[in-house]
C-alpha cells in the first residue's frame, strides 16, 4: 500500500508542499499572490523587510497568525535582522509582560550552535533588557503548517520541576 | 596512585577501593560492566570492573589522580607454557585433594567401625535364622532381611559397601576417593602475581589509546572537563541519545537535569534532530543542553526546552 502511494502523484501536493517550505529556502513556485494573505498588512510589512525569499516570509506569517489567532498573544511585531538574514517576531504574550523573540524556521533548516548564539545576542538587543538571560523561541514550521515551539536560553535552565513526582 | 588499565581504547578499574575513591572523592562514576560471580546470566546488576569513558580516564590522568597503564598482553608463544603450568598445578592440586579425601574416608570408616560390625553380626544372625525356617516361611523372611538392610544403609552410607565387599580393612583401595568432577578449583579474583604494566600516554595515539587527536574525542573532552569542573556528575547518555547525562550530584541520589549534546560551533544541527532531542528531553523531564567550545577556552551552553505556548 505504501509503495503504491509513494509512486503516485499525491493530490493536494501541488499547493503548500511544492512551495518554498519543503525546498528549505530554494526557489519557490507558489506565492500567496491570489490568496487573501497577500493583502494582509502584516504580510506586506514582512515582504517590505526585504529579507529572504517568499517562503521565509510565508513561514513567518504563519507563525504570526498562530501567535495572534491561536495563542492569542497581546501584540506581535515583525523585525528584520539583515546581518543574520532572518525575520524575527517580537511580541508580548500578555499585556504588560516583557518582550519575547520568536524565530520562525522551516523544519528542513539547520542551525549551527554558533548561529544560535548569534541569534541569542540579537534577540537580547531586540528585547531591550540586558538583565534578562539571553533567550528566544524557535518556531519550527512543518509543511502542513503545524508549528512546534522550543525555547532556547543561554546557560543552564533547570527542567520544569512542577511535574517531578517524588518517589516514596 | 590509582591504576586504570587500558586496552583497545577501553579503560577499566579493577579495584573496589579505587572505584569508591573515584566516585566519592573525584565525582567520576564510570559504569560497572563485569558479571557478578553468582549471577552471570543477568545484566541488571553488574560488578567490577568499572569501565570509564575515554573522557573520564583522560581527565583523571590529566589531574594526576590515576595512572593509565597498558594491559600487558600475553605472549602467544608462551600460551603452551602457561597451559602446561596450569595443568601441572591442577594435577598437583588433584593429588593433594585425593590424598585428603582418602584420609577423610578412612577416618570416617574408623568412626563407624563399631556400627559396621554390629550390622554384620545382625545380618549373620538373620541369615542363620532364615536358613533354620526357610522351608516353612521363605518369603516373609527374605522381606525382613531386605527391610533391615535398607535400614542399615540409611544409618551409615559406608555400610552397604562394607557389607557387599569382604570384611577386610583395605577395602577402599578399589574405590576412587575423589572423582575428577569433584575437584575444587580456586578462581582468582585478583592477579595471583603482580605483572609489570607499561604506563600509557594519553597524549599520543596508540593501539590502546586511539582517542588522542580524534575530533569527536577532543570536542567531548573539552565539554566533559568544563562540566566536571563546574561540579556536575556526568555519565554516558546513550540511552537518551546524547553525549552526557548531567547530574547535580551522585546519580544514586539525583535525577539527571540535563542531556548534554556536544557540537562543534559551526556544525549544522538539523532542526529535526533538535526537535526529537527536545521532545525526548521534555518527556523525561530533562533539559537538552547544547554545548560547544569557544575559542577562548570557554564552553557555551544553550538550554533547549519545549515552550508550552497556550
Amino acid at each position: 500500500m505504501e509503495e503504491s502511494g509513494d509512486s503516485e502523484p499525491t493530490p493536494g501536493c501541488s499547493g503548500l508542499d511544492s512551495g518554498g517550505v519543503r525546498d528549505g529556502g530554494g526557489a519557490h513556485k507558489w506565492t500567496p499572490a491570489d490568496a487573501w494573505m497577500s493583502t494582509h498588512p502584516k504580510y506586506l510589512e514582512m515582504m517590505e523587510l526585504n529579507i529572504g525569499d517568499a517562503s521565509q516570509v510565508y513561514i513567518a506569517f504563519l507563525v504570526y497568525l498562530d501567535l495572534m489567532e491561536s495563542k492569542s498573544w497581546y501584540e506581535v511585531n515583525c523585525v528584520g535582522l539583515p546581518e543574520l538574514q532572518l525575520i524575527c517576531l517580537v511580541g508580548t504574550e500578555i499585556e504588560g509582560e516583557g518582550l519575547q523573540t520568536v524565530l520562525p524556521t522551516p523544519i528542513s533548516a539547520s542551525l549551527s550552535h554558533q548561529r544560535i548564539r548569534d541569534i541569542l545576542k540579537a534577540s537580547q538587543k531586540l528585547r531591550g533588557n540586558p538583565d534578562l538571560p539571553m533567550s528566544f523561541t524557535l518556531a519550527i514550521v512543518e509543511s502542513d503548517s503545524t508549528i512546534v515551539y522550543y525555547k532556547l536560553t543561554d546557560g543552564f535552565m533547570l527542567p520544569d520541576p512542577q511535574n517531578i513526582t517524588l518517589r516514596r | 596512585m590509582l591504576v586504570v588499565e587500558v586496552e583497545n581504547g577501553r579503560s577499566l578499574v579493577w579495584g573496589a577501593e579505587a572505584v569508591q575513591a573515584l566516585r566519592e572523592r573525584l565525582g567520576v562514576g564510570g559504569r560497572t560492566v563485569g558479571a557478578l560471580p553468582r549471577g552471570p546470566r543477568q545484566n541488571s546488576r553488574l560488578g567490577l570492573p568499572l569501565l570509564l569513558m575515554p573522557e573520564e580516564a583522560r581527565l583523571l590522568a590529566e589531574i594526576g589522580a590515576v595512572t593509565l597503564v597498558s594491559v600487558p598482553r600475553p605472549d602467544p608463544a608462551r600460551h603452551g607454557l602457561a597451559l602446561a603450568s596450569f595443568k601441572r598445578q591442577q594435577e598437583q592440586s588433584f593429588q593433594e585433594q585425593s590424598a585428603l579425601a582418602a584420609e577423610a574416608r578412612e577416618t570416617r570408616r574408623q568412626e563407624l567401625l563399631e556400627k559396621i560390625s554390629e550390622g554384620q553380626a545382625a545380618k549373620k544372625q538373620k541369615l542363620e535364622q532364615n536358613s533354620g525356617s526357610c522351608e516353612s516361611q521363605q518369603a516373609p523372611g527374605s522381606q525382613v532381611a531386605e527391610g533391615n538392610e535398607t535400614g542399615d544403609s540409611q544409618a551409615s552410607g559406608e555400610q552397604e559397601e562394607a557389607v557387599s565387599s569382604s570384611p577386610q580393612p583395605g577395602l577402599s583401595d578399589g574405590v576412587d576417593p575423589l572423582p575428577r568432577s569433584a575437584l575444587l578449583v580456586q578462581l582468582a579474583t585478583a592477579r595471583p602475581r603482580p605483572v609489570k604494566a607499561k604506563p600509557l600516554d594519553w597524549r599520543v595515539q596508540s593501539k590502546d589509546w586511539p582517542h588522542a587527536g580524534r575530533p569527536a574525542h577532543e570536542l567531548r573532552y573539552r565539554i566533559y572537563k568544563d562540566l566536571w569542573e563546574r561540579g556536575f556528575f556526568l555519565s554516558a547518555a546513550g540511552k537518551f541519545g546524547g553525549d552526557f547525562l548531567v547530574y547535580p550530584g551522585d546519580p544514586l541520589r539525583f535525577h539527571a537535569h540535563y542531556i548534554a549534546q556536544c557540537w562543534a560551533p559551526d556544525d549544522p544541527i538539523p532542526l529535526q534532530d533538535l526537535v526529537s532531542a527536545g521532545r525526548l528531553g521534555t518527556s523525561v523531564r530533562k533539559t537538552l543542553l547544547l554545548c560547544s567550545p569557544h575559542g577562548n577556552g570557554m564552553v557555551a551552553y544553550t538550554s533547549l526546552q519545549w515552550a508550552s505556548l497556550q
